[in-house]
């Protein structure tokens, strides 16, 4: 009979009490995500392996800090997602801040629509040109597009992850797609909808 | 439901964030109208550019190396450039490769078969509105079938254009 996989509170708790191969279990238990998380920001194998040893040393160090959260990855998640700007930052490849509010409104959100990609195009171009315009995207909005997009996470494990509200993710979500938008027709005016292929 | 209501819904409902209570009223409606549906459509449409990327291999020996630095009391603060890494990476790495050509193979022939697939059913039959039901629980399903409907609606104004000429 399998054995019921251990909570993360209680491997957190083992952690503080001295125990190495408990830390060693979390780590196991979220280092796929977190490899899968980072290198959205970066394309470098050795800059992803460098940011996620150091999300989970700062997680180690701040582990006390946690004892009364509620669920571990959304903690952590904050903790790797801060770890990647400020790491960009140092490496001298500053994200893109917002330059408005990104809860404003604004007139990008009546562009043209876009069509799906070109049945033509492999999955690694299509990744490719989604990276492009990510990357031109202000960091706020291109975070909470990674989040729910490629990591899945739900509308409460965002506003957990970014310490934000539920409506404020929406809103951000809702923005951050009509941005996308925008820059992909910028870049890409074949793939508006009408336009010839 | 009307429009007004609807359409601010279509996000949440694309994501998964709607309850069934709001779900199925909002699928009653999309089914009777076509520009809450064009809305569907372009959401969708933006969503597939974010395609599912293959796994990144992390090195074997990640966890234990990790610990040993975290319980020997690094912090994580000295500069990236002079930290040791682990040294299965650059295996790690080539695994990655690999796995990366096999997975585009393997996409790549199963977009053709899903093509072919999808032409084969396209001539047996124009869909219509009455596989779906408002109150079906699938996402994905009704999404496919508001999109079929879409299409049919489309070929069916291009039949009607031809004939006017």
């Amino acid at each position: 009979m399998d054995a019921a996989p251990v909570e993360d509170s209680d491997l957190v708790r083992e952690t503080l009490e001295g125990n190495p191969l408990s830390f060693q279990l979390l780590v196991e238990r979220y280092q796929g995500r977190l490899f899968s998380l980072v290198r959205h920001y970066t394309t470098s194998a050795v800059e992803v392996e460098d940011i996620v040893q150091e999300t989970f040393l700062k997680a180690y160090s701040r582990l006390t800090s946690f004892q009364h959260q509620s669920s571990f990855y959304p903690w952590l998640y904050r903790i790797a997602t801060n770890t990647v700007l400020d790491s960009l930052k140092r490496r001298g490849r500053s994200p893109v801040h917002a330059v408005e509010d990104p809860e404003a409104g604004g007139g990008e959100l009546h562009a043209r629509s876009v069509v799906r990609p070109d049945a033509r195009l492999e999955e690694q171009e299509i990744a490719s040109i989604t990276r492009a315009v990510l990357d031109e995207l202000p960091e706020i909005f291109r975070t909470v597009l990674v989040l729910r997009e490629f990591e899945e996470l739900s509308y409460q494990e965002i506003a957990d992850t970014l310490e934000i509200s539920i409506g404020t993710v929406e809103s951000r979500l809702f923005r951050a797609r009509a941005k996308f938008k925008q820059k992909l027709l910028a870049r890409h005016p074949e793939f508006a909808q009408g336009a010839e292929q | 439901m009307k429009c007004d209501v609807a359409l601010p819904l279509v996000p949440r409902y694309l994501d998964g964030e709607l309850t069934e209570e709001d779900a199925g009223p909002l699928r009653g409606h999309l089914l009777a109208c076509p520009s809450c549906r064009t809305a569907v459509q372009e959401d969708t449409a933006l969503r597939a550019w974010f395609v599912a990327t293959p796994e990144v291999a992390v090195p074997a020996d990640f966890a234990a190396h990790v610990t040993r630095r975290a319980f020997a009391g690094d912090r994580g603060a000295v500069p990236t450039a002079a930290r040791p890494r682990t040294e299965s990476a650059d295996r790690g790495r080539e695994d990655t490769g690999r796995l990366l050509q096999f997975t585009v193979q393997a996409v790549a022939i199963a977009a053709a078969v899903l093509i072919v697939l999808s032409i084969a059913i396209r001539r047996l039959e124009l869909p219509s509105g009455a596989d779906l039901k408002a109150d079906d629980a699938s996402k994905e399903q009704a999404i496919e079938a508001l999109e079929a409907l879409n299409r049919a609606e489309a070929a069916r104004e291009v039949e009607d254009e031809d004939e006017q000429r």
